[in-house]
Parts: C-alpha cells; sequence; structure tokens
C-alpha cells in the first residue's frame, strides 16, 4: 500500500481528500497506492468505498466544468 | 500390472526346476515410459502396487489396488518431490528390494501375503527414517494413504465430501 | 466526447476490486468508460476451469508440481497458489521484478485482478486509524476523516454484501450488515474468557463479504447466498462472496456504457501541456505488441498499489520530469503492508461433546487493542487477529493393513484446535520505497520495478506482543499445548491470508 498517498499539502503527498491528484485535477488514484496509512484492517472495503466517493466527486466536477 | 497366468505358471515350474538359469531365462523388466523424472520398470511398479495393497489391502471394500494408489504415488513422486527425494526414494526401494530377496530368495510380489505382511510390518514399526529403505516405505506408506483419503470412493463412500454444504452449523451435539 | 472510437468519457486503468468499482460508478453515472485490464477476460462462471472439480479431479490433490514451484518461488509463497486456483495467479518467471530487498509481490493479471482471490474479510476504518499518522505523528495527516466515508461505506456494503454482527466497538464501527457467520462453541467461550479478563479487547464476529442472506440488489445482480463451499479462490459460481467478475464489472457492461479491453498494458499516461491535464494513455496490446492511444476527460488508477506506482513513475513529460503528478518527491516512497508473521495455535481439551457441521468463509475477529485510545506500548500503533477453533476427524495411521483401513474409516473426532494470525499496521516510510530499474525493462517496455522494502523496529516488537498478549489469553482460556510462530516471511504476500494457516497448521498437527 501507499506510494501515491492522499494528505493535505500538495508539498507533502500526491492526492487530496478526493484521491484527486493535487497536481492534475481529471486524475484520481483509488487503489491501494492511495493509502496515508495502512491500519490493522483488511484494506479492500476502503478501497471501494473511496473509489465510488472519487467518481461521485469527479463526475460532480466535470458537470461543473472544473475538470 | 497383470502377469499373464500361463506364463506365470511356467516361471514356477522354471524356478522348480532350476533357479540357476533363471536370471537367462527371464528378459529385463521393461521400463514404465510414463514418468521423465524416475526410473521405475514393470517389475518395480508391480512392487510398489504390492507393498501399497499390503499398507490398505482391498477387502470386501476397494483398498489401495482398487484405487490404484500405487499410480498416484509414483505420478507424485515424479511431479511433485525434488530430485533429491526422488532418488532417495529409489535408492531406498532397491534397499527395500535388495533385503527381501536377501532374505526370503524371492521377490515382494512372490512372497506369500503372510509374508508380505511380516516384511511390511517390520518397515511399519521402523522409527528411523535415515535408512533409505525406511525413508522409501514412509513416503509410499504416506502417498498411498493421500491416495485413498482423496480418492473418489473414500470421499463418497467413507468419508462424504460434500462440494456444496449449504450451510454451516455452529453446534452440534456428538 | 468527440467522433474518435479512441475517445471515452472516462478510462479506468485496471479491473480488480477498485477498478470494478471506479467502472461500475462511471457507467451508473452515464459516462462512456473504458475499462483497460492488462491480462485475460475472465467472464463470472464460463472462465472459472475448476470450480466444479471435486477433490480427486486434481492431478496432485491440489499440490503444485515441484518444477513450477522451484520456477517460481515467490507466488509458491501464497497459500492460495494451489492446483485448483494457479491459473489466476502470475508467475514469477512471466512478470519479473527487482527485490533490491525480499519482497513477495502476488499479482491476478486478469479481469477481476486478485478481487477472485482476496480473503474476503471486509472492516471498516474508524477515526482512531484515520487520526493514526497526526496523533503518532508519523507520515502526514489523512485529508480525511471517518465521517467523511462512512456514508460511502454503506453505499458499497449494501451493493456487495456483507455479513457481520452490529457489536458497537468504537475502534470497528458497524456496517450495513447482512447477518452474521456463526462462531462456534470454543470461539464463543473465548470470546467470553476474553471480555471476562480484558477491558477494550474484543473477540467479534468475523465480517466478510459473503451473501448470508441476499437481497434484491443482490439477485439483481445475478448472485444468491453463499453455499459454505469454501472454494472462493477457483471462482464460484452463485457468486457467494463479492468480485468484480460476479458484481461490479458484469453491472457496469449492464449500463452500455462500458468497453472493456483486455490484454492491455498501459505503459504511460499522457500529459496535455496546453490544456494542463491529463489527456488520456497510451497502452501496448500484450498479445500483439501494438500500441494506441486512448483519451478520456477523467482518469482513474486503479492498476493495484505497486503497479499504479510503476505506472505514475514511468508517465513522464515536460511538467512531469520525475513522474506523473510527483512535483513533491513523494511518488513511490511511504510504501507499507501488513505484517502477518505471528501465528499461535494451541489445543483446546474442552467442549468433547460439540462439533461442528459443514464449512464457513470466516472465523472470528480480534480488533486492535494496542495503543487505541493512548500510547502505552514501546511500539507505535497495533495489530488485529484472525482467530479461529476447529474440530475435526483424526485418523490414527500408525499401523497397516486392515487396522489402518479401519482407523481410516473412523468417525471418531479430534480435540478442538485453536489457532490465531496477527495483523500488524506498519509505519509508512520515506526509506520503504520502490522506484523503477534505469536499465531493464519487461517485454512490454516497462522498466522493471525496484522493491526496497522492509521490517523495522516496531515490527519485530510488534510481533513479539503478539505472541505475549496472545499467549496469556491463551492461558487463561486454559488452551494447552501452546506453540507460537514467526514466519520471518518477507514483506508482500499481500492477498491477505484468513483462517487458512490456521488449518494447514491444525492438519498438520493430526497427521
Amino acid at each position: 500500500m501507499g506510494g501515491v498517498r492522499m494528505g493535505k499539502d500538495p508539498k507533502t503527498s500526491i492526492l487530496n481528500e478526493w484521491n484527486q491528484m493535487h497536481a492534475c485535477k481529471n486524475v484520481f488514484v483509488t487503489d491501494g497506492s492511495c493509502m496515508t496509512s495502512t491500519s490493522t484492517q483488511n484494506p479492500s472495503l476502503t478501497y471501494m468505498a473511496l473509489t465510488a466517493r472519487a467518481v461521485d466527486y469527479a463526475v460532480s466536477q466535470m458537470k461543473k466544468g472544473e475538470i | 500390472m497383470n502377469i499373464n497366468r500361463r506364463s506365470a505358471i511356467r516361471y514356477f515350474i522354471i524356478v522348480g526346476a532350476g533357479a540357476v538359469l533363471l536370471p537367462t531365462c527371464k528378459p529385463s523388466p521393461k521400463k514404465i515410459s510414463a514418468y521423465n523424472n524416475i526410473s521405475i520398470d514393470e517389475d518395480q511398479q508391480a512392487m510398489l502396487a504390492a507393498i501399497a495393497e499390503t499398507i490398505i489391502p482391498d477387502t470386501n471394500t476397494p483398498g489401495a489396488k482398487g484405487i490404484s494408489a500405487h499410480l498416484f504415488a509414483l505420478q507424485m513422486l515424479n511431479d511433485c518431490y525434488e530430485q533429491k527425494d526422488r532418488n532417495r526414494f529409489l535408492t531406498g526401494m532397491q534397499q527395500f528390494n535388495k533385503d527381501v530377496k536377501d532374505k526370503y530368495k524371492k521377490s515382494f510380489v512372490e512372497c506369500s501375503p503372510d509374508e508380505q505382511k511380516i516384511i511390511v510390518a517390520a518397515m511399519n514399526s521402523q522409527k528411523d527414517a535415515k535408512d533409505d529403505a525406511a525413508y522409501f516405505y514412509n513416503i509410499l506408506k504416506g502417498l498411498t494413504v493421500q491416495a485413498y483419503t482423496s480418492s473418489k470412493y473414500y470421499l463418497t463412500n467413507v468419508q462424504e465430501y460434500k462440494l456444496v454444504p449449504g450451510r454451516f452449523k455452529s453446534s452440534v451435539p456428538v | 466526447m468527440g467522433n474518435n472510437t479512441n475517445t471515452f468519457d472516462a478510462i479506468v486503468i485496471g479491473s480488480g476490486i477498485s477498478g470494478g468499482w471506479a467502472a461500475k460508478e462511471l457507467c451508473e453515472k452515464g459516462l462512456k468508460t473504458l475499462v483497460l485490464e492488462r491480462g485475460r477476460n475472465v467472464v463470472h462462471n464460463k472462465d472459472y476451469p475448476t470450480t466444479n472439480m471435486m477433490p480427486w479431479e486434481f492431478e496432485h490433490r491440489g499440490q503444485i508440481p515441484v518444477d513450477i514451484a522451484d520456477k517460481n518461488p515467490v507466488v509458491s509463497r501464497c497459500y492460495a497458489f494451489r492446483e485448483d486456483a494457479m491459473h489466476f495467479f502470475v508467475k514469477d518467471t512471466e512478470h519479473p521484478y527487482i527485490q533490491q530487498k525480499p519482497f513477495d509481490w502476488i499479482r491476478g493479471y486478469q479481469v477481476g485482478g486478485k478481487s477472485l482471490l482476496w480473503a474476503r474479510q471486509t472492516q471498516r476504518w474508524s477515526d482512531f486509524d484515520f487520526e493514526g499518522p497526526a496523533r503518532d505523528g508519523f507520515a502526514v495527516d489523512w485529508p480525511i476523516r471517518y465521517k467523511d466515508i462512512a456514508p460511502w461505506y454503506s453505499y458499497v456494503e449494501k451493493f456487495a454484501g456483507i455479513s457481520g454482527n452490529k457489536d458497537g466497538l468504537d475502534m470497528l464501527p458497524d456496517g450495513e450488515f447482512l447477518p452474521p457467520i456463526e462462531l462456534n462453541d470454543v470461539e464463543k467461550y473465548f470470546q467470553n474468557v476474553v471480555a471476562k479478563n480484558y477491558n477494550g479487547r474484543h473477540v467479534i464476529y468475523g465480517r466478510c463479504a459473503h451473501l448470508t442472506e441476499p437481497q434484491k440488489t443482490h439477485y439483481d445482480q445475478g448472485r444468491v447466498q453463499c453455499q459454505n463451499r469454501t472454494l472462493c479462490q477457483r471462482g464460484c459460481p452463485f457468486g457467494g462472496y463479492f468480485s468484480s467478475n460476479s458484481s461490479t464489472i458484469p453491472w457496469a457492461l449492464k449500463t452500455g456504457n462500458m468497453t472493456l479491453r483486455p490484454y492491455s498494458v498501459v505503459q504511460e499516461i499522457i500529459y496535455d501541456d496546453k490544456k494542463n491535464k491529463a489527456a488520456g494513455v497510451r497502452i501496448i496490446d500484450a498479445q500483439t505488441k501494438v500500441v494506441t492511444e486512448y483519451f478520456a476527460n477523467i482518469i482513474f488508477v486503479n492498476a493495484a498499489a505497486l503497479n499504479t506506482n510503476l505506472l505514475l513513475l514511468n508517465s513522464k513529460s515536460n511538467r512531469f520530469p520525475n513522474g506523473f503528478g510527483n512535483d513533491n518527491d513523494v511518488l513511490g516512497k511511504y510504501v507499507a503492508f501488513h505484517n502477518y508473521r505471528a501465528h499461535i495455535n494451541a489445543k483446546c481439551n474442552d467442549f468433547t461433546n460439540v462439533t461442528t457441521e459443514g464449512r464457513r468463509p470466516t472465523t472470528a475477529y480480534i480488533p486492535r487493542f494496542r495503543n487505541v485510545y493512548k500510547q502505552e506500548t514501546d511500539f507505535l500503533r497495533g495489530y488485529a487477529a484472525g482467530f479461529g477453533a476447529y474440530r475435526g476427524i483424526q485418523h490414527d495411521t500408525s499401523g497397516f493393513g486392515t487396522e489402518l483401513k479401519d482407523a481410516l474409516a473412523s468417525k471418531d473426532l479430534g480435540s478442538w484446535y485453536v489457532g490465531s494470525h496477527m495483523m500488524g499496521e506498519t509505519i509508512p516510510k520515506e526509506s520503504n520505497y520502490v522506484s523503477l530499474d534505469a536499465n531493464k525493462k519487461d517485454e512490454w517496455e516497462m522498466p522493471l520495478l525496484n522493491i526496497n522494502v522492509e521490517y523495522d523496529d516496531n515490527d519485530e516488537k510488534m510481533v513479539k506482543d503478539f505472541q505475549e498478549q496472545m499467549t496469556e489469553m491463551y492461558t487463561k482460556a486454559g488452551f494447552t499445548d501452546i506453540h507460537v510462530d514467526d514466519s520471518k516471511h518477507a514483506p508482500g504476500l499481500d492477498i491477505h491470508e484468513w483462517v487458512v494457516c490456521v488449518w494447514v497448521k491444525t492438519l498438520k498437527h493430526l497427521y
């Protein structure tokens, strides 16, 4: 997991809170590489939830003309 | 392997007439071509079948012979064992064969059922697998048991395997 | 979007557990979506060749032939790499990578990816997890909290179908559960022992993606109740567990908006300097080696953690000379994993008057109890654990002849055995990273991935603590013959193993 981590600060992370690239707004990463930390739980359910959430955001941004 | 009945009779006659001639009269046994990693001939294969059958006999239900356990054992040996283990198995097999012949003056296959049981009982009571023959026996026994307990016969008639259990009961009285 | 046949509204790279979800959601929202998968297509049911095979139909009864194991040492260490599912795993030899430090990289290159092979255990995160890095001062703070993701957990749980029990634990929030899969008597007993002896330690029903009581939404997907086969890794003809193949991919297909392209190895995400955004992707066909470009407005990267790193690192442009989106040199770093090294097995001499019947796809689960509310040990974070009890027919194979044959026909039960394994959090560090090899490439022109990931002192302490704490808990339960084990296996093996390890070890005791 990790390597393309989420974070608040573009200086120290690759993705924002929507799994959207800080530096390129139309690219989203929602597999295990986005994980800032791993915790102890089996991770797949969290990937699913992050993905559905990110798609919802991406499509709403697209409709607003932001992407 | 089926021994042709007439040739078996002739064979015993020859034995009766004079055992000295035997090696030259009997053609060397045919190699089994099915296995690319192990060298096994028909006589050796027959011996494995007979040992397996002594370990798990056919009674009124199939045993090692009924499910061809020795063929499974050879397939596993050929495909799933490291070369050094295969070699040790084969060395142990030859050792076993020699020990039997030294003691009984005939092969394991030729021994009577009672003699075969005595031989296997002796092997079975050995705890020390450092001996190649014991190693051979232990591997063969393990594979015979695996062949039997994973056979269609066993898993449908003795301990039933359910492909689709359909449920889990968490507490069942014994 | 345009009239070019290579242009779509959205592209999804990868069709595994997250890619399948991206495809479903994008297609449902009306976007024409191209799903690129580097491996072959695996159609639900049609492409599960071993799914209905009986044990005796496997030439080696499940065992991997030694020439395959010797050539593929990494994948052979995965518990699920057996004769019945080996066709769903990447062989080491076909897709090399460079282990600067030992790392068991387990991959499934086909439509559905590893969602066919996963351990199907599904627990929500809590704020104790999301707040971890900030509280304990490692990595960076998560940009989200539990409240941000909670409704989306509910959303995916309802569709995927998650069985579990509402336990009301603050470190493991409840979800939208189908009925739980029962614990057996020994597991319930241990649950009580732990509850009586410890504050904050819980033994709960495993939560897993199995349909214990299918709802309309599951029937609509063509899935029915889990039949307790526990042959999940072969692909399930009932759709009893959640996979991309049984669920999200056919669902996306049904919208008419999905184009699925197997054998598509994405080499690069293309950056458009004029529009300041990604234009699309360049792929090479895995079979024909023909290179093609596809374009879209939105790109979802779901190639699985390490391959996503590889793809982004390899996507270089004037704008991103160090890899796509990598303005800060963070890309490829802070890789972390789960520590599965420790196991503990024992014998339970009671409960001789009961057993179980049938099979089940999960066991009990022990949520993290270390350092939850505050830092209390000499290591950071903690571990969860699987816990299971098992009783089976035990044969005495010491004899031979009719004695042995009779023994093998016996239905006499042996003792109960219990087993547990740790699932430890590891700390993401800059020094645990992946990078592109400067010289070596695979046959699809992709640089090989260098993997530089290892355990540290925190992990060693955690292994020891798991062993000590579980030994204490087992002792309080009166379990005997306690055997602790540290496999010391390399990081990776990221198909999270579950109870299988327990049973394999238990069976070794029996024979």
